[in-house]
């Protein structure tokens, strides 16, 4: 039995309204109840608890939480599973939480590994849940994710290469330096060009994420602006309705957009109000400041036919360095003093007219859009990164940047040096297959996607 | 219980005098009573991960150690400037008082006879060793056998062109014995070393070397040497010039090693001054030490220059070299060809798999150093005993000694050069100190009464007041850098040591702490947070090695094998996933068929 409590998403990235997140493994439940509340002092089994996921008192979502008692579970262990909302940063935070509190993030397939080696699933079982999961996968991939792994692979194979070249240099200065006379080489170069390239890939990772996401789009705006009237003139222009998710306890509605292959989810952050209550108000502007902060990019939306209000100012300032586009609607009766406020009021930032209703100028939204994908990362670059492989390429980000600072100490402690490097390339093993020495038990059921 | 151990070099030593302890009587077999405990090549024990071999050797009661301090005559911390874990001890030797200490030891050792003998072949019943059949005609009866043949079997020596049968110079091989031993069915490997000149220190311009003095105080290897030790001598550092370069670049036809005559394979580490030169064509120098072979004894060791060339052409480097021009030449440099066998045909215990109660040990296992010959003698007598008593065979992990990394690497891997150790090669480095050795195998030692109770409980009482002293570092505060800390964190630093850590704290905090405590009592603090994140993967590699794959497993069964994994698999024969996991070349793919085939098995 893996005294490993281990966490993944159990439902495909991205898509649905809830997802699921699993983790199994004897400390399931203590973790669990480090991130959700309420929760009874003894949880019954297989009943499912509503509550909050939340980080040390910060609420993250709202969702269910589920517990199972070992065997009687899919894997055989301890289990639990919390539903939450599919997002997918609400889906990674909660995922990092779970880490923090002690799990680790799980190799692929290795849920349905464990269900095998403890005798819940026959080998036939266990490869026809594989090829399921591989069948949802292929339909639903968008990227040419076996050129991109080919291309993540060469990028690893460079951080292996620096990380040996570093080992043999470390370990030739412990065992024969001092006899041999040697220099012991203190190049730093090959790493510290590694470090960098990890940076390049876990920055193009980001990309990658968004393109199979979808791109969030948030149109903010105070009341009345017309962001319903653009968020449905958009959809009814593109005539690409892809999924409609049903309302959920968020105030806001969501839909999935098509332009040049491109996925954008497009919200509309109808939180913000003008007047009322003090906590509803407050509690509004919390979410679309959420939802503005999680945004890849922001429809900006300000009223060409009345004067700017306060509230227009307020959400202006939210957006922050956010990457948005100015939209001053009902261009149809538009007032030539409102648009010279308005510019005066955001100086250095394209105003663009339209009317939402007649659909206007709707193009400048939509090529702002379509602009985006160019502009996240050359998609030339981009390296399809699964979040498991995000988790060892930052732990290897991480060790190296360590090992270069051990370098820097004088004399360097050379063993430290090495046990880094020794761990680094455990981790190079462990993206690539290559290498996998003692991690194997968990890892050779890699044919498995993760978290099923 | 009747061992008999064939050899009475490092190993052999070791091997008899371990199954003497345990209760049987050893007969330690030898060719020549002078020549016990020979050391065949440098007068010198220890170093990089020898130290620590040796250090292991001595928590295990064996007699490396003491006979390396009682015969010092320079002692040396290497890679003082480096961390606890990598620093290791190394001494120079007096030859024949090594000899002479070895010899007096083993004829005092109750149990323990020394016989002069030539094995001729094994004796062999039911598949069982039962005994050693002598050149002279004699057979002796055993219950287990032991042999530890060092480059005997089957030695060659080349200078030049000139080769002779020899197990070391002018001393006879033991051509019968390789010949049974190829015949028992084991793979015999042939590898190739070599030794440098000796020569006359009379005739050394000794001011033209760099003189290399002991560390003071010297270091010690064993744990009941107790008189202080003393350096006696000093090593010199020499370099060769270019012009060696060339005298070697012209005559390489000449070395047997480059005409093709010696089919043996040499170790990496240890070059030839000729693999040096041809390797390394941009240096212009190359570094040689000149090493006294003993106090009362003009022989020095040159150390760096060892060589298959013709002895004239040995001349003509030596008349190249400013300070050893008018070197008198006492012994020539030679390569020696000889046979081992593939360790893989050996368990865990180093009992052969063909043979049962049949144990090889040193460098007939592919091994070279006297530290590992010794280590190996000490666990092949110790399993020797246990095979007879009927008990579990005792293997030390990876984690837990070098001892535990050298086994494992050779019965699960086999060599293809000659192994030498190294720190590298264990994973828990950090872990695996000279200053920690009694702490990792006191116990064993102990239980299997290697070590007196007496002796054992000293050591202890000295590990509780290192760990005491610790206990109080993480109980005492001091102002350092502009901030209160504990003690124990202020030692976490770089570059801060224990004696750093009482100058600041302006009292002492152990008293008469050795070099050994100071070590130790670093390591724990400054390793802390390595050596936690060890234990998780320790744990980890410990489930795969519960992973139990039976012995009659038909690797041709499993599914999804390549074929040339099949034939590793077959080959090395793992008993765990973990020794599996370590095969080169054996893929996590193939580790997860061989799980799935076990666990299918396992439920029909």
């Amino acid at each position: 039995m893996d005294e490993e409590t281990i966490v993944a998403l159990a439902t495909p990235p991205g898509r649905g309204g809830i997802a699921v997140i699993r983790l199994s493994g004897a400390l399931s439940e203590d973790i669990v109840r480090k991130v959700f509340q309420p929760l009874p002092a003894r949880v019954r089994d297989r009943h499912s608890y509503h509550g909050f996921i939340h980080d040390a008192g910060r609420r993250i979502d709202e969702g269910l939480a589920v517990f199972f008692r070992a065997p009687r579970s899919y894997s055989g262990e301890a289990m639990a599973e919390i539903s939450l909302h599919s997002n997918l940063f609400l889906v990674e935070e909660a995922l990092a939480l779970a880490c923090r509190h002690g799990a680790r993030t799980a190799l692929p397939g290795e849920f349905t590994y464990r269900a095998f080696r403890n005798g819940k699933l026959d080998l036939l079982q266990a490869e026809a849940v594989n090829e399921l999961i591989r069948a949802n996968s292929r339909a639903g991939s968008r990227l040419e994710f076996d050129n991109l792994e080919g291309r993540l692979s060469a990028s690893v194979a460079e951080v292996r290469d620096a990380l040996l070249q570093a080992a043999i240099e470390v370990e030739t200065g412990i065992e024969f330096a001092e006899d041999q006379h040697i220099e012991a080489g203190r190049d730093q170069g090959g790493l510290a060009a590694a470090a960098v390239l990890l940076e390049k890939i876990l920055a193009c990772s980001r990309f990658s994420e968004v393109v199979s996401r979808g791109f969030q789009v948030v149109i903010a705006g105070r009341v009345n602006v017309g962001k319903s009237s653009l968020f449905n003139a958009l959809l009814l222009r593109e005539r690409s309705i892809v999924s409609a998710l049903p309302g959920t306890t968020r105030d806001y509605i969501e839909e999935t957009l098509v332009l040049d292959g491109f996925t954008f989810r497009v919200s509309d952050a109808a939180g913000i109000r003008a007047a009322g209550g003090d906590d509803v108000e407050n509690q509004g502007m919390q979410r679309s400041l959420e939802r503005i902060a999680a945004a890849d990019a922001v429809l900006f939306m300000v009223d060409a036919s009345q004067p700017l209000q306060e509230s227009d100012l307020e959400i202006h300032r939210l957006l922050g360095g956010r990457k948005h586009i100015l939209l001053a609607n009902k261009s149809d009766r538009g007032r030539e003093d409102v648009i010279a406020a308005i510019c005066a009021a955001f100086p250095g930032e394209d105003l663009n007219l339209i009317s939402a209703k007649y659909g206007d100028n709707l193009e400048a939204a939509t090529a702002f859009l379509a602009s985006l994908p160019g502009e996240l990362a050359a998609p030339a670059d981009a390296v399809a990164v699964n979040l498991r492989q995000k988790d060892l390429l930052q732990k290897l980000r991480a060790t190296i940047g360590r090992i270069l600072r051990l370098q820097a100490q004088e004399p360097a402690p050379g063993e430290l040096v090495a046990e880094e490097i020794r761990q680094g390339l455990h981790l190079v093993g462990e993206l690539t297959g290559a290498i996998g020495v003692d991690d194997i038990l968990r890892g050779v059921f890699a044919g498995f996607c993760i978290g099923k | 219980m009747k061992v008999i151990v064939v050899g009475g070099g490092h190993a052999g030593i070791e091997a008899a005098c371990a199954a003497a302890r345990m209760g049987a009587d050893a007969i330690l077999l030898t060719m020549h009573l002078e020549t016990v405990a020979q050391m065949s090549c440098n007068p010198s024990i220890g170093g990089i991960a020898k130290g620590h071999l040796v250090r292991e050797i001595d928590a295990l009661g064996g007699v490396m150690a003491r006979a390396a301090d009682a015969t010092g005559i320079h002692f040396k911390v290497l890679n003082r400037s480096k961390g606890p874990a990598v620093r290791a001890t190394r001494s120079q030797n007096d030859k024949a008082a090594y000899r002479l200490f070895m010899k007096d030891f083993l004829e005092n050792l109750p149990r323990l006879s020394l016989y002069q003998g030539l094995a001729a072949g094994i004796a062999v019943r039911n598949g069982r060793a039962c005994g050693v059949r002598l050149e002279e005609g004699e057979t002796l009866d055993a219950d287990a056998v032991i042999v530890c043949s060092g480059t005997f079997l089957g030695g060659r020596i080349f200078i030049g062109s000139a080769s002779y049968a020899a197990g070391r110079a002018n001393e006879p091989p033991s051509r019968q014995l390789a010949k049974e031993i190829r015949g028992l069915g084991f793979e015999a490997l042939r590898l190739k070393t070599g030794t440098p000149m000796r020569l006359h220190a009379d005739s050394i311009d000794w001011s033209r070397f760099a003189p290399q003095p002991g560390d003071e105080p010297p270091p010690r290897f064993s744990m009941h040497t107790r008189r202080p030790l003393r350096n006696r001598v000093q090593c010199f550092l020499g370099r060769t010039p270019a012009e060696v370069g060339r005298i070697v670049r012209d005559h390489l036809h000449l070395s047997p090693l480059y005409s093709g005559t010696i089919q043996g394979i040499g170790p990496r580490y240890c070059p030839s001054i000729e693999d040096k030169i041809v390797k390394f064509p941009e240096r212009q120098q190359h570094h040689f030490y000149l090493e006294p072979e003993g106090l009362r004894n003009k022989e020095i060791y040159v150390n760096g220059l060892s060589s298959s060339l013709p002895i004239e052409v040995q001349r003509l480097i030596l008349a190249a070299i400013p300070g050893l021009d008018r070197a008198r030449m006492m012994r020539p440099a030679y390569a020696i060809e000889y046979d081992a066998i593939q360790p893989t045909q050996l368990q865990a215990s180093l009992e052969s798999r063909l043979v049962a109660n049949l144990f090889f040990a040193g460098q007939v296992n592919g091994t070279s150093g006297y530290e590992e010959a010794a280590g190996q003698g000490l666990m092949a007598g110790i399993n020797a005993v246990l095979k007879i008593k009927g008990e579990a065979p005792f293997v030390l992990e990876r984690q837990e000694a070098y001892i535990g990394v050298m086994v494992d690497d050779i019965v699960q891997r086999g060599v293809d050069e000659p192994y030498r150790l190294f720190t590298a090669r264990a994973e828990y480095r950090l872990q695996l100190r000279e200053d920690n050795a009694f702490e990792r195998l006191g116990g064993h030692a102990l239980r299997l009464g290697l070590v007196s109770r007496t002796d054992h409980d000293r050591q202890m009482r000295q590990l509780e007041k290192r760990r005491r002293v610790i206990r109080r570092l993480a109980a005492t505060r001091a102002r350092y850098g502009g901030r209160t800390e504990t003690l124990f964190r202020i030692l976490k630093r770089p570059g801060m040591t224990l004696a750093g850590l009482q100058e600041l704290h302006g009292r002492e905090l152990m008293k008469k702490a050795t070099c050994s405590d100071a070590s130790y009592i670093e390591a724990c603090v400054k390793y802390e947070g390595y050596v936690a994140i060890q234990h998780k993967e320790v744990a980890r590699m410990r489930k795969l090695q519960k992973a139990v794959i039976p012995e009659d497993l038909d690797f041709a069964k499993v599914e999804g094998l390549s074929t040339e994994i099949r034939e590793k698999l077959a080959k090395a024969r793992p008993l765990t996933l973990a020794e599996a996991a370590r095969i080169p070349g054996v893929t996590p793919a193939a580790l997860n068929a061989v799980s799935i085939h076990l666990v299918l098995k396992c439920r029909q």
